[in-house]
């Protein structure tokens, strides 16, 4: 059968996401409906996949958004699966961090509080996957690179971003920031990376190679230096990506009923700005940037319990190789530790799940409980509460006030 | 073929009149399994609800091949179809020959998008949700229990040996069960299962099964826990056996395959 033969299958949901600021003046975080629509159509040989999605929120200004999320091609050879088109790869084996699980850009207009199958965004691209007896060779290829989704300044879910550049006298100089500056689209500027996969002694690995932007942006002033005995009124500020190679080793194994789980990610050169040279009279901004290597590691166990009960828990360790005093915004060592607890209940008609994110080093992080409900084959329901702490410059703590508990109904078809 | 078949049947009864309950668990474990298989299953889960039953349909597709000799016993893929939610879920399990390896299992989970290595699974489980145990779904060895047999009873017409099943060890949820063997083709017709207090938990009702070719087919099944009074009914249809799968079917890449 071929794709123009076939017939094409159709799934999605409605859903609705009403979310309440936990707070002494509660007031809605969010009110969003979204409708999705999948459409497969499979030959025997090949398969198309789209997936299209219609979201309004009406807390944001713009509303809706159309996205087309996926849409690509699959064509199967015998030892050979090739995907073209729009679409989401997946490196990681950590739940709810990104290690090695870096190809596609993420949505953090929510923070990490989309739903999972919403935070990476579907990018083009070709992937190739080489079937041996006992190896995968997967190779992907990205013409063009995307960087992350940020919510806008002002919005509830929008980074902390400096609005003003104090000088060492304290004078606050406004920020003016602009667009960001992506590489061109061209043939060098894409990006590129290789997988090998295995199973060996009851052990799933793979090793990875990835050359491509690093995901953490860097800052230049648009003037290289600053005069302090005349300071200007407003400094032009904008974000630039710098070209990065990244070897990584992806494993996991069952032990004694649980199981253990890890990924590693070196970068032998990560770009980190750094503070401006500071004189008598002036700063200088010229070379903000400086290169070191950088490490993040994940290992992780899970273990399952009675009653469709999982207790999974991960300690994850990034490090920048050969720490500078003067890099900014970034620790020498930053730990984190999740923990998710898991059941179902009532022939799997109920369920609850807590998930908590820690940063051990900044003492802040981030705790989600959830309760589901399957009304009907085709409508569930689940309550949750979001709970965030710790110091307002830290990736957690500046989302401290944004607590809420929310709702959300869906309709499957 | 199938004449053969019918004719072998009729003779055990004779033949085998005074039979022991190991000779007749001999019997049933002796029907030829095939060395592949492809069924779809719909099960529906009943629970009543202030007097009124509730019902949710779940829907999967299940490839299986068996091995007669090597370190596999058996491989099978799993791939949900419904509930619309869980659509493209796919399971995959490798069971090994020897008794004490434990099964090797992975879970594609299209909303994450990857495949997940998980534990082999508690036996005393329920699959999807259901009344049925990963263990009721799999089957017990032969040796995995110790027989008696009990009498003869009629169960919907059809004449039964009544025999005891007490497990030898205690990795399994349950103290022992009854089974009802069909005298005249040796398959099973019913079975209780009792909990570890010895209180019955479960009646399992083989409502209606078919020989196709060397094959039993079982097309309907009843669980129901006696117990919470919630019930599963497990309908296979579009049975395909020994359609040649090969072996690389059972792998990642086709887990990941949502059709």
């Amino acid at each position: 059968m071929t794709l123009l033969t076939a017939q094409p299958q159709f799934d999605g949901y409605l859903q609705n996401w009403t979310a309440i600021r936990a707070d002494e003046d509660p007031d809605y975080m969010m009110l969003r409906n979204r409708f999705r629509l999948n459409t497969t159509i499979s030959g025997d040989w090949t398969r198309g996949y789209a997936s299209f999605d219609v979201s309004d929120d009406l807390l944001i200004e713009g509303s809706p958004e159309m996205t087309l999320r996926e849409l690509f091609l699959d064509i199967y050879f015998d030892k050979v699966d090739l995907r073209i088109g729009k679409q989401q790869v997946v490196w990681g084996k950590a739940d709810g961090v990104f290690i090695n699980d870096i190809v596609n850009p993420l949505d953090l207009r929510y923070f990490l509080l989309q739903d999972f199958e919403d935070i990476r965004i579907g990018i083009p691209m070709v992937k190739a996957s080489v079937y041996t007896e006992t190896l995968v060779l997967e190779a992907i290829w990205i013409p063009k690179f995307e960087p992350w989704r940020f919510a806008e300044q002002g919005s509830d879910w929008a980074f902390y971003q400096p609005q003003a550049f104090i000088t060492p006298t304290g004078v606050e100089i406004p920020l003016a920031w602009g667009k960001s500056e992506e590489p061109p689209s061209k043939l060098q500027n894409s990006e590129y990376g290789l997988k090998l996969s295995g199973f060996a002694f009851g052990t799933d690995y793979s090793f990875l190679f990835l050359q491509s932007y690093q995901d953490r942006y860097l800052v230049s002033m648009d003037i290289d230096t600053l005069n302090l005995e005349d300071p200007p009124v407003k400094i032009k500020v904008y974000s630039y990506f710098r070209r990065v190679n990244m070897f990584g080793l992806n494993f996991s194994k069952p032990v004694l009923g649980a199981v253990f789980r890890g990924e590693f990610g070196y970068f032998p050169d990560y770009y980190f700005n750094v503070d401006p040279k500071v004189t008598f009279s002036t700063i200088v901004f010229d070379d903000n940037t400086c290169m070191l290597g950088y490490f993040q590691g994940m290992l992780a166990l899970d273990i399952s319990g009675p009653w469709g009960s999982t207790i999974s828990t991960q300690y994850i360790r990034k490090q920048i190789l050969d720490y500078v005093d003067t890099i900014q915004k970034a620790n020498e060592v930053e730990e984190w530790m999740t923990l998710m607890i898991s059941g179902t209940f009532w022939n799997e008609t109920a369920s609850a799940r807590w998930l908590m994110l820690y940063d051990t080093t900044e003492e802040s992080g981030l705790s989600r409980m959830i309760f589901g409900y399957e009304i009907a084959d085709n409508v569930s329901a689940e309550f949750g509460v979001d709970l965030i702490w710790g110091n307002e410059e830290n990736i957690f703590g500046q989302f401290d006030s944004n607590d809420n508990v929310y709702f959300k109904l869906m309709y499957s078809f | 073929m199938k004449n053969g078949v019918i004719i072998w049947g009729l003779m055990m009864s004779f033949v085998f009149g005074q039979m022991t309950g190991r000779q007749i668990m001999e019997k049933v474990d002796a029907w030829p399994e095939p060395k592949s298989m492809v069924a779809k299953t719909t099960m529906t889960l009943i629970s009543i609800k202030r007097g009124r039953e509730k019902k949710r349909v779940r829907e999967i597709t299940r490839y299986q091949r068996n091995f007669d000799k090597g370190k596999f016993k058996s491989k099978s893929l799993i791939r949900f179809l419904k509930p619309t939610d869980v659509k493209g879920t796919g399971f995959l399990m490798w069971e090994y020959r020897e008794s004490n390896k434990n099964d090797d299992q992975w879970l594609f989970l299209p909303a994450l998008g990857k495949v997940k290595r998980i534990a082999a699974r508690e036996k005393s489980e329920n699959f999807m949700g259901s009344d049925f145990t990963y263990e009721d779904i799999g089957g017990r060895k032969l040796d995995d229990d110790e027989y008696e047999l009990l009498g003869e009873e009629e169960v919907n017409g059809v004449n039964c040996y009544k025999v005891q099943a007490i497990p030898k060890r205690k990795d399994t949820a349950y103290n022992k069960r009854i089974i009802w063997v069909d005298k005249n083709w040796f398959v099973m017709t019913k079975v209780q299962f009792y909990d570890k207090n010895n209180r019955l938990l479960k009646v399992l009702d083989f409502l209606k099964q078919r020989l196709d070719g060397n094959y039993w087919s079982v097309i309907k099944m009843k669980m129901k826990n006696v117990q919470t009074e919630h019930k599963t009914i497990m309908e296979m249809s579009e049975y395909e056996y020994d359609t040649g799968i090969r072996d690389n079917f059972f792998t990642k890449r086709f887990l990941q395959r949502v059709k």
